[in-house]
């Protein structure tokens, strides 16, 4: 037990003769604002990004061959007698 | 850099009606609690973090001071409790951590010591901590911790137990 007494009175000195630092570096304040500039430049990214997608003024949602097929069926529809 | 300052602490709070009592003992209790902070985390750098949340804490709570008989033990109590918070985190923050400069704690015989607490369960931390690095009686830890005198003394037994046979594994 004594290897343990000896490390937590060295441990008790050391803090005794620690100076209390007058300006404490804040890790938590310093991350938390690293995570809010990481947030920022995300949402910008998405925003930039929505707003560079050029959609097309007349969208289809028809395939090429759904496309083909429903003319087809329109001209046999119109020849019919 | 945020700096740990009377003025500092009224920006970062946004309280204006100051204590009394901590506004004359601001440098004393800053002191308390900075090396309760280094006792209880063996980490300089997490000290540092740990005596800024306390101090921000104690002055959001600074109008409990007049009903308390001790502001020591309470000041104790904040500091115990958040220290439990930055046993449990601290592997989860460490790469992000990594960017941030701060004098992290290069002593080999506190890191040694840290290593040999931390595999303790928090119970027997806590009691280890308080008893033989802080220096507090079995009575004031046992009102630090809310449990009887008799259970600091039995705690404290058990974890010197495990810590020898630990540090017999090692060694």
């Amino acid at each position: 037990m004594k290897d343990f007494e000896r490390l937590a009175q060295y441990a008790k000195d050391k803090v005794a003769s620690t100076e209390t630092p007058l300006s404490l570096y804040n890790r938590a304040i310093v991350r938390k604002n690293l995570i809010d500039s990481a947030i920022t430049v995300l949402v910008s990214s998405i925003i930039l990004a929505l707003a560079t997608i050029q959609l097309p003024s007349q969208t289809t949602i028809q395939s090429p061959a759904m496309k083909q097929a429903i003319q087809q069926d329109l001209v046999a529809t119109v020849a019919r007698p | 850099m945020a700096v740990l300052t009377w003025d500092s602490l009224q920006a970062l709070t946004g309280r204006q009606e100051l204590n009394r009592t901590l506004e004359h003992d601001f440098d004393s209790i800053r002191e308390f609690i900075f090396k309760l902070s280094y006792s209880l985390t063996l980490d300089y750098a997490l000290a540092e973090d740990l005596a800024q949340d306390c101090l921000i804490k104690v002055w959001q709570h600074q109008h409990r001071m007049k009903e308390l008989k001790s502001t020591e033990a309470w000041i104790a109590k904040v500091v115990t409790n958040k220290a439990r918070n930055y046993w449990r985190r601290k592997p989860r923050w460490l790469p992000l951590l990594s960017s941030v400069p701060a004098p992290e704690e290069q002593d080999p015989i506190m890191i040694e010591l840290r290593t040999l607490i931390g595999g303790l369960k928090q119970d027997f931390r806590d009691v280890v901590l308080l008893v033989a690095v802080s220096g507090f009686t079995y009575v004031e830890a046992a009102k630090i911790l809310d449990i009887p005198e008799g259970t600091v003394a039995s705690r404290f037994n058990a974890a010197k137990k495990q810590l020898q046979s630990q540090m017999g594994d090692v060694r």
